[in-house]
């Protein structure tokens, strides 16, 4: 007899079959008959399910396994004997011994009669339909062998106008609004998948359905164009549809695909994986994957639609030099403008020593990437001036985690969410910057799990619908150290600590000293109020929530991290979980959310000055061993210079040459006017990427990058998950990045043959311990693994420290708050946090290139009523944002909510350049700027600010490109 | 003072402040070897040079750091164990940190 069981996350590579329902957790079986056929599934899984287990396709246009049945088409009838009737097999669960049989003269004739009302209402001539070849209710009427309809053209939705010529009431134009998809009322059949999926897996309930009966129809909002309601554009709905009323433009411009590559998304921490669904090698859609680990089928509007930017007509895609950055751009050969770059940085260090260069490389750069860039520092230039970008955003947590557990990284995967009881929400924003990863939260939110955010703004997760117990301690920015502290002062006072935990799991001592200084009434919330602006019982209830509610689960973010006390603020975090037991479970955890795709990988792969791959330190010789026999050479044992050590460097002149991947330091990094004076006084810069982007402002040789659609690779994502990144197309510009690191590595000596980059993982395992059992081979086998992948754990770690510390005993680490240096005063009043919003990505540079500007075409500058009506401001003036550092101008928009005296903006558009007002303040340990504490002052204004004009100039006059044949 | 140098008193103490907040453990070596394990040599020969003429604006942990830290070309200073945040990997493998500001019982033992 076969067995079916299949385990729920199977991973079946060709498997893209609709199940019907979703999978059921039970760990209980049950065996039944489906057409004679015995199937074995877990109990509670529908007959629907248990069929297409067994291979049967029952008819259906309802249901689908991304959600819940509903058990409203009444197509997929079914028979079982010794039952009455014709039960809907998607809401039917199994029974042991059950005997199903799902087809009959009866069960033919009941479907039929259901398809030919569903065909009398439904546009018959697809032929020349965008929804041609995708509309299920065809294929359920061939499935069903329909042949006749016998209803006369009477009222309907489809036409346009009625028998007697007069317009037809019910008929509706299309929505064109979105500039994604289309929804096209014709073709809707009202089965409410897109109303379910908009509720159930996005969690926006941005659809309902309106009227009754015959008259029902889908609406967005208030029956408004989509654009103009709460969707966010997510394309869940769109996926859900069974018949291609909601359907992506690019299907109708280019047709239905006709392969499918499994990839993952460029974007966010969440790590999203896709199918990129093909015609030729035009990708026509992204489909999130159903088996992705990290997103189970679902997406945010980036990764499903913001991919375009890789056609976009200003990506460069051949090479660029020229001698001084006041000359205009000279387009070249690759083979030139490698042997330019090789040459300046071979006579810099001939002249100004070995560790006047450096590279930096970018978190949106695959593993391979990065630990190349890392290598041709190393081995290849001699230095340890290597470092990322993640160092202005995640590094603390890097320094922090690893001091306290023993690892740099996230405790548990994303799927440990649907077990927390409550969620702790710290300096995070999920709903826009790790979209997917919100929607699971909102799920679990919806369930009844409890949330307290700590956040200066109320994000739109308390905006959650459904949302029950909640609670925002809205803290003035730079405080975290005092709030976790104060709440640590709670739980040990007040007798909330695991003492079974910590006795077994921490060093007991060590917990009565930290619990001594805890317990002083320095840290009570009472005493603590006057810095963080939370009031003490608002504090003391989220604490007491956070140690007696049940599995407790830490989720942050940047506002964490991007603090003069970054790194103790996320020791506290750490102390916070082990004090209450925390950790080691499902459901509980401390798990940071990382921006961008590789903030993870970027780090493990030893990008940072100080590491090499797999955190070990530069200084331990076994490590560096390890190295200098895999690449032939001394690797230096000095730790190297990090990024804002370059600029400094720089600008002092002992900092002259710069190899910059994917990464656009003068948008994102701080303090604009110090970076563009670093940038101007080095002798080569050299910037690959796909645009030109700020920072080739000051560059001398252009090297153009390839898309995460052209080339081979991994991203590892928040949860340590490594993914796969596989080529769809061929690169447009001509090499992918790796082989371009590789050219100028070689054109540096380095006689390097690398011909795939499997071959690059395959070196990363055999070098690395906690990469020792990944390969492109085991990625292709099960999908994707979470390191450390070795001997002892060949499938992955999915959750960490599940018996005991990487370290040993977890570390207690005291957290005195100190307050940042970047105090407001008379001359700047006001405290700038920045942020991040859904639509767009980063510094933009490839959201802006898409049609995600509709939602977001500029940065605007939030300010309480309060403080906007004390300085005469009203939404959409034009105000000046100044501090110490610089001045900018932007546009305002009053709303309550950012607290009185705090102003928040993002940083998507070069126009803004909010890092023009951003300090040089960073972490004590790890020099992660500052960003989210600026003392700045707020006025109205009529003009742009004497950087933008300035610097709008010199853009401008460095983007002249003089083509190739010119310059022959 | 320099733009730059004032730049590395304040990123000196406030390393140096959040050693002196931890117990039992002498913060100057705490922060000399934080300094060893994450500033480059021009940095720390800067900063030694500093605390020479005087090292004015410096806290007494920073300053106190000198003979802990690492000259730039010479051999590390090995009676210093490295910084908690980067354990070191002698096994080739993750492991404990051994800075004295961070040791515990079974602190060494992963
Ligand atoms: S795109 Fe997403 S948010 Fe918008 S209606 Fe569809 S499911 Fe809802
Ligand atoms: S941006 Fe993030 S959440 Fe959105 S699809 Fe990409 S990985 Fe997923
Ligand atoms: S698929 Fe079961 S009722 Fe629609």
């Amino acid at each position: 007899m076969r067995d079916f069981i299949i385990p729920d996350d199977a991973y079946v590579p060709a498997s893209t079959a609709d199940m019907g329902t979703p999978p059921s957790r039970a760990t209980t079986t049950v065996t039944l008959t489906v057409d004679g056929m015995p199937v074995t599934v877990p109990s509670g899984t529908s007959v629907m399910r248990a069929a297409a287990e067994a291979g049967i396709a029952i008819p259906k246009l309802c249901a689908t396994d991304s959600m819940a049945a509903i058990g409203s088409c009444r197509l997929c009838l079914v028979e079982v004997e010794g039952m009455r009737g014709t039960p809907a097999s998607c809401t039917t669960p199994v029974a042991e011994g059950m005997v199903v049989h799902t087809e009959s003269e009866l069960i033919r004739k009941l479907r039929r009669g259901v398809m030919e009302l569903y065909v009398s209402d439904h546009p018959r001539d697809l032929l020349t339909s965008p929804a041609n070849g995708l509309d299920e209710v065809q294929d359920m009427a061939a499935a069903v062998g329909l042949r006749e309809v016998r209803y006369t053209p009477g009222e309907n939705h489809v036409a346009p106008c009625m028998a007697n010529g007069e317009a037809n009431p019910r008929f509706r134009e299309p929505d064109r609004s979105n500039p994604y998809f289309t929804y096209d009322p014709a073709l809707c059949i009202v089965c409410m998948r897109c109303v379910r999926a908009c509720d159930e897996i996005q969690g926006t309930f941005a659809l309902t359905v309106q009227g009754r009966g015959f008259e029902s129809r889908i609406v967005a909002g208030q029956d408004q164009p989509f654009l103009n309601s709460d969707c966010v554009s997510c394309g869940a709905c769109v996926q859900a549809c069974p018949t291609g009323s909601l359907l992506e433009n690019s299907v109708a411009e280019i047709g239905v695909p006709e392969r499918t590559v499994i990839t993952t998304c460029a974007y966010c921490g969440v790590g999203c994986n896709f199918e990129a669904q093909m015609r030729g090698d035009q990708v026509v859609r992204m489909v999130p994957w159903k088996h992705g680990k990290a997103n189970h089928g679902h997406s945010c509007v980036k990764g499903r639609f913001a991919w375009g930017y890789a056609n976009h007509g200003e990506r460069i895609l051949s090479p660029m030099v020229r001698e001084k950055i006041t000359d205009p751009w000279r387009e070249t050969t690759w083979e030139e403008a490698i042997t330019f770059a090789a040459d300046r940085l071979k006579a810099i260090q001939q002249e100004h020593g070995i560790d006047s260069v450096g590279v930096i490389t970018s978190s949106r750069c695959t593993n391979e990437e990065t630990y190349l860039v890392q290598k041709l520092a190393r081995a290849v230039l001699r230095t340890n001036n290597t470092d990322t970008c993640a160092r202005v955003c995640h590094s603390p947590t890097g320094y922090g985690l690893k001091t306290t557990f023993g690892t740099s990284a996230g405790t548990h995967d994303f799927d440990s969410v649907d077990f927390c009881d409550v969620a702790l929400v710290i300096g995070a924003n999920p709903t826009d910057a790790h979209p997917v990863f919100a929607s699971r939260l909102r799920k679990r939110l919806r369930e009844g799990a409890k949330l307290i955010v700590v956040d200066p703004r109320r994000i739109d997760l308390l905006e959650t619908p459904h949302l029950g117990e909640a609670h925002h301690l809205s803290i003035k920015p730079g405080t975290n150290v005092a709030v976790l502290t104060a709440m640590a002062h709670v739980i040990v006072t007040e007798g909330l600590v695991s003492t079974e935990f910590i006795r077994e799991r921490c060093d007991w001592d060590e917990y009565l000293d930290y619990a001594e200084f805890l317990s002083d009434p320095r840290h009570s919330p009472e005493a603590t109020e006057a810095a963080t602006g939370v009031p003490p019982e608002a504090l003391r209830a989220a604490a007491r929530l956070y140690a007696t509610g049940g599995n407790g689960a830490i989720y942050y973010g940047l506002g964490v991290t991007e603090h003069a006390q970054g790194s103790t603020a996320v020791m506290a975090i750490a102390n916070l979980a082990m004090l209450t037991g925390n950790i080691g479970k499902p459901g509980t955890g401390v798990n940071p959310l990382r921006g961008q795709n590789n903030v993870q990988g970027s780090c493990d792969m030893g990008s940072f000055p100080h590491e090499l791959p797999g955190y070990r330190h530069i200084t331990d010789p076994v490590a560096r061993d390890i190295y200098e026999r895999a690449w032939g050479v001394p690797v230096p044992e000095e730790p190297g210079l990090r990024i804002p050590n370059m600029f400094d460097a720089a600008v002092a002149g002992a900092f002259r040459g710069l190899y910059c991947q994917g990464e656009d330091i003068l948008q994102s990094d701080p303090d604009s006017s110090h970076v563009a004076a670093a940038l101007s006084a080095m002798d080569c810069v050299i910037v690959q990427d796909l645009f030109l982007n700020e920072t080739a402002t000051y560059a001398h040789v252009f090297l153009p990058g390839s898309t995460f659609l052209e080339k081979d690779g991994t991203f590892t994502n928040a949860e340590r998950r490594i993914n796969p990144v596989r080529k769809v197309m061929a690169p447009k510009n001509g090499y992918g990045d790796w082989e371009i690191t590789q050219l100028l590595a070689n054109a540096l000596g380095a006689g390097w043959s690398y011909t795939h980059p499997s071959q690059i993982m395959d070196e990363i395992a055999a070098t690395t311990p906690s990469f020792a059992g990944v390969s492109f081979d085991l990625l292709d086998a099960v999908g994707s693994v979470q390191w450390p992948c070795n001997e002892d754990a060949p499938l992955g770690t999915p959750m960490m420290h599940g018996t005991g510390f990487v370290r040993g005993k977890g570390k207690f680490v005291h957290t005195e708050y100190v307050a940042s240096d970047e105090r407001t005063g008379p001359r700047f009043p006001l405290l700038l946090t920045t942020g991040r919003i859904l639509s767009q990505y980063n510094v933009g540079a490839q959201t802006r290139r898409t049609a995600n500007t509709v939602w977001h075409d500029e940065d605007l500058l939030e300010i309480h009523p309060h403080d906007a009506e004390e300085r005469g401001i009203r939404s959409g003036d034009w105000v000046r944002l100044a501090s110490r550092a610089g001045a900018t101008t932007l546009r305002a928009l009053v709303t309550a909510r950012v607290a009185p005296g705090v102003v928040y903006t993002t940083f998507h558009h070069p126009t803004t350049q909010a890092n023009v007002v951003t300090t040089d303040s960073s972490d004590w340990a790890t020099n992660c700027p500052e960003y989210k504490v600026t003392a700045v002052q707020v006025m109205p204004s009529n003009g742009p600010s004497e950087w933008q004009e300035d610097y709008a100039e010199r853009a401008e006059a460095s983007r002249r490109v003089l083509p190739l044949e010119a310059a022959e | 003072m320099s733009g730059g140098d004032a730049k590395l008193v304040r990123m000196a103490n406030q390393i140096a402040t959040f050693f002196e907040t931890q117990p039992g453990i002498d913060p100057a070596a705490a922060t000399a070897a934080h300094l060893n394990d994450f500033w480059p040599p021009p940095m720390r020969a800067r900063l030694l040079e500093m605390i020479a003429e005087g090292g004015t604006g410096l806290r007494p942990a920073a300053a106190g750091a000198a003979p802990l830290i690492r000259r730039p070309g010479e051999a590390p200073v090995h009676a210093v164990p490295v910084d908690p945040g980067v354990p070191p990997v002698r096994a080739g493998e993750e492991a404990a940190p051994a800075n004295p500001a961070f040791q515990s019982e079974g602190g060494s033992d992963g």
